[in-house]
Formats: structure tokens, sequence, C-alpha cells
């Protein structure tokens, strides 16, 4: 057969060649006018274009409202999803707060967020910076866990994307001249004020119940390097996170406080866990025979306030310390303001994830420009005297926050219902009640 | 917005993955081995490649702190700039090992697995990476639950991190290739046969004196060996690891790629990779575009993929690009014809590009009409 | 020293009674249709939110634990025959093989998280209640003491668990439904012969298995708590226990159930108090569990296949 006979044969293909042939003539139609029309007219037009662009910015910058976008990286689903969730409400609250401000105070800039989910996963969290930075933003406000901010490190220094956490404590994160900004206070100082409270309480011989990963275990080291100095015995005991269930850990936590006959359990726990934990330990003989000491993960929790955990935490006279300074009112505002909203009370580190929207506007409002390197420059200063629902928020060279206060909370029975209260504060190394 | 760093961080991911989709296709498509432990694989070679890279960093400069210590990730931030060969060496060196140390940990894997009969093998070998996985949670001197950080970038002595990122793509796309080509020859070769053959029925196969457990676990080697290579890449992708990466999902997120683009089709394992990482990287424009939604974005977005899977595989229940029975040389024998050489097949495609020409310069010629 | 406390013992029937509760729909779904459900996750999680909202927002209705059974029930059993009538069935009209059944349970099952995630996320600002991590209200309003056993959550599961137990086999051994769905297991081209309409049989099998499988993510919620995670978090050990079933038998996945659960508590605590292993190993102790029970006796039973050490033992009788 020839190669004429095949050609003329009419046969179904021949109108997806027609068009495929089609398609390719405006490509290659489309490509030769632009090329000669750019070659005639490119230098003068290019000339005029400038400066129309030049003045039409001005006039832009003098009308109207520049939008600047915050992106945002948080755990709306995986194992943080419920804090996540939380914290997403929270970023709105902030938002709507700053560009409030700034309309009264009648500045033509606005902000914007673009909330992008990392399943509380390192590689999405690193997708959702790529994702964020290749849309041109500059200044990501998360993500959660330190397993992630280490996974987005390498990428957000080579591109200059600043990257502010609200809630990674891990110790193996504070490098200084890096384009990581922690809004949140190393655990040290509360592992100190959570040992010292539960040695001023009379514990002597505790059980120490951590979260098997960075924050946990950071948080079990210093509180047993500051416990056994003060004189008293920590037993270091880890659970498995992300597990649907601590039934079983409970129950060994149980035998183990019978077997070295231990007077107090501190446990250093997030929220669903801790909770979880607590519904279960209610139940045991022996864990409820003893006292109970905790970090702020599981404070804000509906579920502590069910009046089953709430009557086994005043029987074992739960106390807990949380990072807070004392009788803030921009904290007591804030608070009230997210129950009202959400009927509930504001879950682990929602201050520092409000403070840490507020900071970023700011810090881009001093920049004057979208610059990562300039906002992260800006960031130490606005940080510097800048008092939020978290407290001072000055940061030291490593880019983490430097002073931290915290409360003493437990929940106790006000009109009836369950509450939670802060009772006691913890600042310069000494603890005071009330 | 910046189409090419999309491209590239895309690309590389893509890479990454098709590598892991074309060793399960082997492994699933080719061999009929449901390989349910990919991620454990993938983290073997993803911890090896972490853990000789930093040692081998601060043993050469007579350092010796712990690997996932603070002062290791920042003695790396400098350490991995000074001596552009040495990081390329390293990250090269680590590459062909991984494949060899994640292969025998998979050749190893196989021979209790491969004892409990086909059915049971994927949960068998989903048991064992989690295991490790949970192992490695608790084993300290690999960082424990810190996991490790400051893997040393093979091209940190780059300053623009656009050029860093698109050599780094380039090297991935060159061992992908590798990868291909190899698996393209190798099902096509009378060993890829045999694999097909055990797939299509066991006993037969047996009987016919192939040694099926020995083949099986020889599949399983280069299946895992290619999965440790791309968990490698991964770790100097990332620039940090830990264990929680490399859990179950991920693996079952391979097995989607390769059902979707089509069992026993490395083009097939390309395409679902290709579709699957595209929609997930590609999908955060709905993010942008629709906010102030009743229900979040994110949750939109997810459920979407979860629907083109599922619409996917209403349409073509064999995978987008089925495989293709008659892909190799000796078919052609069989069927009693010619093979078709290299030069004719050229020969016949520059003759159809021509005839385009042709056409689309006759249109022109007839004024557009 | 005391090496298993009562509490351990509590918790292993507990966990194991759930265990088994989630494992039976996922064995009976995969004999009868050949579909490795991974979409299960999706029909308990739904069970338990059905329980939990419904719970919070009707406290008065729905604090009878059973009304609120019923509901999860249903919601289940209509989300699974909605699953099967728009994607299984048209797959296996199209002749899919059983893997590919898998995937798309895969696509389901991640179409059904998120979708399960923004129903949660619109009602809990609705009736500004935290539904991320909930319990339903009826589990600290029931009171019941049985056999001096004083958790009434335990007792009402185990009371409840046992007898739906009992029931399902009561269905598939003594009904003729239940002789149809074998029927359709072991032969679906015979049964159509003998004029069982698989499609039937098949729709009916969803609904009830669907049903079961919310009605244990209620027990769960009652006796943990309800996330849209939880679920996909005890898959693995769920899978496991069917696995120690063979996928086949479902005296044998309740058999693996209690298995599964002993590893993870009472195996726990003798190698905690003995050798002082840590906490965090309790899930490596289910899946070597798992791992040594296949190895030693590889099940044989719907997806049983070709164990190659048969072969070997033969080998040494012939030399």
């Amino acid at each position: 057969m020839s190669e004429e006979t095949k050609v003329t044969k009419p046969s179904s293909g021949v109108l997806p060649r027609l068009l495929a042939a089609f398609v390719i003539g405006l490509i290659l139609g489309g490509l030769g006018t632009f090329l000669v029309q750019s070659s005639q007219y490119s230098a003068q037009l290019s000339d005029l274009q400038n400066r129309v662009n030049t003045l039409q910015a001005a006039v832009n910058a003098l009308n109207t409202t520049k939008i600047y976008t915050i992106g945002v990286s948080f755990p709306l689903t995986g194992e943080l999803s419920d804090v996540g969730n939380q914290w997403k409400t929270v970023a709105q609250m902030a938002l709507n707060d700053l560009n409030s401000e700034l309309a009264n105070e009648n500045v033509k800039v606005q902000f914007k967020l673009v909330i992008v989910d990392d399943k509380t996963q390192a590689q999405d969290a690193l997708t959702a910076v790529q994702s964020l930075a290749q849309q041109g933003i500059k200044v990501v406000v998360g993500p959660a866990a330190s397993s992630q901010v280490k996974a987005v490190k390498a990428y957000a220094d080579a591109n200059q994307i600043l990257i502010v956490s609200p809630s990674s404590t891990s110790p193996t994160l504070a490098i200084p001249n890096d384009f990581i900004i922690r809004t949140v206070g190393s655990d040290a100082v509360q592992a100190e004020a959570l040992a010292k409270l539960a040695f001023e309480q009379g514990a002597r011989n505790v059980v120490v119940f951590y979260r098997d990963d960075e924050y946990g275990q950071a948080f079990a080291q210093f509180f047993n390097n500051v416990f056994s100095s003060l004189g008293g015995k920590a037993t270091l005991t880890k659970y498995a996170t992300g597990l649907p269930d601590y039934a079983s850990e409970v129950a060994q936590l149980s035998s183990q406080v019978k077997a070295i006959g231990a007077d107090a359990v501190v446990m250093i726990s997030f929220d669903t866990d801790g909770a979880n934990i607590l519904g279960h330990a209610k139940d045991d003989p022996t864990l409820s025979s003893v006292r109970w000491f905790s970090s702020e993960g599981v404070h804000g929790t509906t579920q502590l306030l069910s009046p089953e955990i709430a009557t086994f935490i005043r029987k074992v006279n739960l106390l807990g310390t949380r990072p807070v300074f004392k009788e803030n009112p921009v904290y007591i505002d804030f608070a009230a303001r997210y129950k009202s909203l959400t009927g509930r009370d504001p879950p682990v580190f929602a201050a520092n994830v409000y403070d840490s929207i507020i900071l970023v506007g700011k810090a881009i409002l001093l920049a004057g420009k979208y610059d990562g390197a300039a906002i992260r420059a800006a960031m130490f200063k606005v940080a510097s005297n800048y008092y939020g629902a978290s407290g001072w928020c000055i940061l030291n060279s490593a880019g983490d926050r430097m002073y931290q206060d915290y409360a003493i909370w437990t929940v106790s029975s006000v009109n009836g219902t369950y509450e939670y209260q802060d009772i006691g504060s913890y600042s310069g190394g000494t603890i005071t009640w009330g | 917005m910046d189409v090419v760093g999309f491209l590239v961080s895309w690309i590389t991911l893509f890479s990454i993955y098709s590598i892991l989709s074309i060793s399960l296709n082997l492994e699933a498509g080719y061999t009929g081995i449901s390989n349910f432990g990919k991620a454990a694989f993938y983290g073997i070679g993803a911890f090896f490649a972490a853990v000789i890279s930093l040692s081998a960093f601060l043993m050469l400069n007579g350092l010796s702190y712990p690997l996932y210590s603070l002062e290791t990730i920042i003695s790396m931030g400098t350490l991995s700039k000074q001596n552009p060969i040495l990081s390329i060496l390293i990250f090269l060196f680590t590459v062909v090992l991984a494949f060899f140390v994640s292969g025998i940990a998979g050749y190893m894997v196989s021979y209790p697995t491969l004892r409990v009969g086909p059915a049971f093998l994927g949960i068998t070998v989903l048991s064992f990476g989690e295991l490790l996985r949970i192992f490695l949670r608790n084993f300290q001197p690999t960082g424990g639950t810190y996991g490790l950080a400051g893997i040393p970038h093979p091209f940190a002595f780059i300053q623009d991190p656009a050029v860093k990122d698109f050599m780094f793509m380039l090297v991935t796309l060159v061992i992908l290739a590798i990868m291909y080509i190899f698996s393209e020859k190798f099902v096509n070769s009378p060993y890829g046969r045999i694999m097909k053959s055990i797939r299509e029925d066991e006993i037969a196969s047996l009987c016919l004196g192939k040694d099926v457990p020995k083949i099986k676990a020889q599949v399983l080697f280069i299946g895992s060996g290619m999965a440790g290579v791309a968990g490698a890449l991964l770790a100097y992708y990332m620039g940090s690891i830990n264990p929680d990466i490399f859990v179950p999902s991920l693996t079952f997120e391979v097995w989607a790629m390769v059902i979707l683009g089509g069992l026993a089709n490395n083009k097939g394992a390309l395409l679902g990779a290709g579709i699957i990482t595209f929609l997930n990287r590609a999908s955060v424009i709905l993010n942008f575009t629709f906010q102030n939604l009743p229900i979040d974005v994110n949750y939109i977005r997810w459920m979407i993929v979860g629907l083109l899977i599922v619409a996917s595989l209403l349409f073509k229940p064999e995978g987008l690009i089925p495989e293709d029975p008659k892909s190799s040389f000796i078919w052609n024998f069989v069927e009693e014809k010619e093979p078709i050489s290299l030069k004719k097949r050229m020969e016949e495609t520059s003759k159809k590009v021509k005839f385009y020409i042709k056409k689309v310069f006759d249109w022109f010629a007839m004024g557009g009409g | 020293m005391n090496l298993i406390d009562l509490g351990v013992v509590i918790n292993t029937l507990w966990i194991g009674l759930i265990y088994s509760l989630m494992a039976i729909p996922l064995t009976i779904s995969y004999k009868v249709t050949r579909v490795l459900n991974f979409a299960h996750t999706s029909l308990v999680t739904v069970g338990a939110y059905v329980a939990v909202i419904l719970s919070l927002v009707y406290p008065d209705f729905f604090s009878n634990v059973f009304v609120a059974l019923i509901a999860a029930f249903f919601a289940g059993a209509i989300v699974a025959i909605l699953n099967h009538k728009f994607v299984y069935r048209k797959l296996m009209d199209k002749e899919a093989s059983p893997v590919i059944l898998m995937i798309a349970s895969l696509g389901s099952w991640i179409f059904l998280k998120y979708l399960i995630y923004s129903v949660i996320s619109i009602v809990s600002k609705v009736i500004k209640k935290d539904l991320y991590f909930a319990v339903p209200a009826f589990r600290y309003t029931l009171n019941l003491n049985f056999l001096g056993i004083s958790n009434p959550s335990l007792t009402y599961s185990l009371i409840l668990g046992i007898s739906l137990i009992v029931l399902t086999f009561v269905v598939f051994y003594r009904t003729s439904f239940g002789k149809a769905m074998r029927a359709v297991s072991d032969n679906p081209q015979l049964a159509q012969i003998s004029g069982i309409s698989d499609e039937s049989v098949m729709t009916l099998t969803w609904f009830l298995c669907g049903g079961l499988a919310a009605i244990s993510g209620v027990f769960w919620a009652m006796f943990s708590y309800a996330s849209p995670e939880f679920a996909d978090s005890l898959i693995l050990q769920v899978f496991a226990a069917c696995v120690i079933g063979g996928i086949s038998s479902i005296a044998l996945t309740i058999l693996g159930g209690f298995v599964i659960a002993g590893a993870e508590n009472i195996l726990m605590s003798i190698l905690y108090n003995l050798i002082g292993l840590d906490l965090s190993f309790r899930p490596f102790l289910s899946f070597l569990t798992l791992l040594i029970v296949i190895l030693v006796r590889p099940p044989a039973g719907a997806a049983g296949g070709l164990p190659y050490r048969l072969k070997f033992k033969r080998e040494r009788k012939w030399t």
C-alpha cells in the first residue's frame, strides 16, 4: 500500500488529526505574530508600560488598601486535628482583631490568611509550606509539631520563608540565625516550675508519665533534672503517641505506682491523650489515692469539666502549670471571647497562636515590604515590646521566646459547675499562691 | 505564582514516588506479591542514608556529637557547604548503598513471609514495617522520636535555592530514568516472563520447575532496593526524617498510584504517581481561591482526591494504562511477524511528522480557509 | 511481684470485645463480597459520631443507650449500602478484581473520612461543643450495677457486645439469610444458579456489616472517646484480628480480637513488670503477636494460599 492512499483514505482518525493540526497551527501562528510584533515595538512599549506602571503603583498606594497574605500550616487532620481545628478559630479571631485595629487607625493595609492542612505529617508540612511559598507567601504560621518544623527548616532557610511555630518546643531547634521563630518558651522553665510545685506539695517519689515525642521527652528530662536536684526521686515512664486509647497504659501506670510506692504522678501530655488518661485513671483505686500534677497540655479540654473526671481531679487535688502571665488582661479578654465563640476554654498554645498572627502582622507593617529577611528582622523588634495574650513575647537570639511566667491551674467547683481556675503563679523561681 | 518552583518541587516529589510505584509494580503488578510494607523499605533507605551521611561528615571533621543533637544540626549547616565534591560523593555513595541495604532487608524479610502463602504476605510485611517503625521510635542512637535533622543536601554549596532544587530534581529524574529503563528491560526479559507466570499461576510455575520462593525473594530484593533509593532521596530532599513519616498509609498511597495507573505497566505506574502527587500539590490552589467557606476548604480538597480515585477506577477498573501483553519483542516472533526495528519505527514517525507539517503549511497556503 | 492486675484483665476483655465486634463485620463482608473494606474505619467513625452528636443535641431522648445504638446501626448500614451501590456494585459489574475493589474502598475511605471531618466541623460550630474529641453524653449518665462491676459502660458493653456476637452467629448459621450468605461466599455462580440473588444478599450483608461496625464505634466511644481519627489508628489491630481468623472464620476472628487485646494488655503487663519494657512498645507487641501467629500457624481460610513450608516438608520425606 502506498503512502498516498493511506493519507487520502477517509477514516475515523481524520478529525482528531485535523483538530491537532489546527491547534498546532494556532499556536505557531500566535507565536509568530507575537514575535513579529514584539520585535518591532518592544522597546517603546516596555518603556511606556514601565512609566504607566510606576504611576499606577503610586496612585494605587495612595488610594487602595494593600492586602498582605499570611500563610498558615495547621494540623487540621491527623493526630493533632483536635487542637489544629481550635487553633484555626483562634487564628481567624486574631486576624479579625488585627484587621479591625488597622481599619480603626485608618491604615490602608489589610491581612488575609491562607490556611493549609498539613495532616500532622512532616512531609505534608513541607509540601504545605512549599505551596504557600510558591504562591508568593513569605511568612507561615505553623506547623505544630517539632518534627514538622524540622522538615520545613531546610526549605525555609534556603528560600527565606519565615516560619513562626506557635507550639514547637524541641530543644534541638534552638538554632541561631535561621528562619524559624518559636513564640513558645522552652519547657525548661516550666519543668522547673512543675518540679518545684510538686516538691513543695510534699511529693518525694513521683512517676513521670510522659508522651513519647519531642515535647514529652524534653519536658520529662528537664523535670527529672530539677526534681532530683531538689532531693526527690522521679521515675520516667513514657507512652506511645497517636494511640486511640490509653487504658492499658493507665493500668501499667497503676501497677508501677503501687510497686515503687510513689506518692504522686506527673503527667506530661497533650490534650486528647491527657483527658483520656484521666478518664481511665478515675476508675483506678491506686491512682485515685496519689497526688496528680500535670503540664499545660490537658488544660482547656471540655472533658475535664465533666462531673466524673472533675470529681477525680478534686479528689487527687490535681495541680498543673501552664504558660501565662499573671493576671494578664489581654488573656482574660481573649479567653472570654473564645469561650463565647466556641463554648469551650482555649486549648493548649491558643494564646501563642493568637500572638503569632498579631506579631506577624505587626512585623510585616514594620518591615514595610513583603520580604522574608526583612520580616524576620522586624519580628525581633516587634516582639521585644509586645505584650499579648500569652504575655511578653521577647525573643532570644535563637528566635525562641525568652521569658515566660507560669500559672498554677486546677479544676474547681464554682456554683455547681466545674471550671478551670488559676490558683497561683510561678515567676522568677518562686511560687506565689492566690 | 512561581510556576517553575512549583514544577521543580512537584517533579522531585513525583520522581521519588515514581520510583516507589515502579518498584511496587514490579512486585505486585508483575509478580503478584502483594507487598504492603513498602514504607518499611522506604524508611530503611532514608534512615541508612541519613545516618551514614551525618556520621561521615561528623567523623571527617573530628566531631563526636550524637547524631540527633542540636550541635549536629548547627554544625551541619556550615559543614555541608564546605566541600562540594565530598557532599556529592557521599550522596551518590549512600544512594547506591541504600539500594543494597534495603534490598537485603527485603530479601531477608521475604524468607519467613513467603512461607505463609501469598495472601498473607501483605499483612506480614506490613507488620514488619510497623515493628521497625516502633523500634526506631524507641531507638535513641538514630534519634528516636527526635528523628534526624540537618542531613547534608548534596548541592548545599549552591547559593541560589532555585538552582539547588533544580539540580536535585535533575538527579532524581536521572535516577528515575535509570530505574524505569531497568525495570522495562527487566520485565521484558525471560526473567520477567517467569515473574508473570508466577503471577498468573503459581502452582503451574512450580510444576514447570521454577523456584517460586527464590524468584519472589529476588524480586523483593530489587523492589525493596528501589524503595530504599527513593527513601535516600527523600532524606536528602527534606533534610530531616523521623520514623513517623513511614506509616502504612504511605504504602497505601503508593498502591493507589499503581492501581490507578494500571497494574503491570510501568507507564501506568508513572502516570499514577504523577496524578496523585499532582492532585496533592495542585489542589492547594483551592485554598487560595475559596476562603471562608462553611466547610474547611482543606477537607473539600482531600474529599476530591478520594472521589477522583473512585471515579477513575469506575471509569477504567483496569487502570488508566492497562497492561500491554505484547510489549515485548518476543511476541512478534510468536505472532510470526517481523520485529519492527528502531530504525523503521523512527522512519515511520518522521513520515507522520512530515505529513502533519505539510498539512499545516497547506492550511496556511490556502489562506487559513 | 504482681505481674497482672485485675484492671489489666478487665481492659483485655473490654478491648478484646470491641476488637472482635469491629473485626466480625470486616470478615463477613470480605467473605461474601470479596472487598477488603478500608472504608470500614469510616463506618465505625460514623457510628460513634451519630451516637455522640445525637446524645449531645437531644440529651433527653438519646440518653438511652439502646436508642443511640439503633440510630448508629441504621446510619452505618445506610452508608455501607450507599457505598456498595455506588462503588463496589458498579466495579463488580465491570468484573474488577479484589485488589481493584480494595483500592476503590481506599478511595471511598478517604472521601468518607473528610466528609465526616466536614460534618463535624459544621455541627461543632452550630452546637458550640468540641466534637473533635468527644464522648457520648450517656457515658456519664449510665447507671447499672451488675455482678459487682461498678463501671456501667463496661457492663453495658459486655452484655450488649456478647449478645450481638451471639446474634451474629445465629443470623449467620441458623437463618436462611445466613445460609444464602454462606452460599454466595463459597461459590457465587453456584449460588446464583440455585436461585439466590447475589445482589440482594450483598446488600443485606452490607446492611448488617455497616450496622455492626457502627455499633462497635459506639462501644469504643463509650470505652474511650470519639475523634475523626480513632478508627484509623485501630484499623491495623482490627485487620490483625481478622488475619488471625484467616479472614474467613467468625469464631477465629473473635479469638483473634482477644489475642491482640491480650498481647497489648496482658503480655505488655508481664513484660513490663518482668523486664521493664517501655510502655511505648505496646503497638510493637500486637504486631509481633500477629507475626508469630501467622508464621506458626499460617491461616488457611478464604484468603489462604500456598504455604511453601508444606513443600519443604514433603521434600524431606522423599529424601
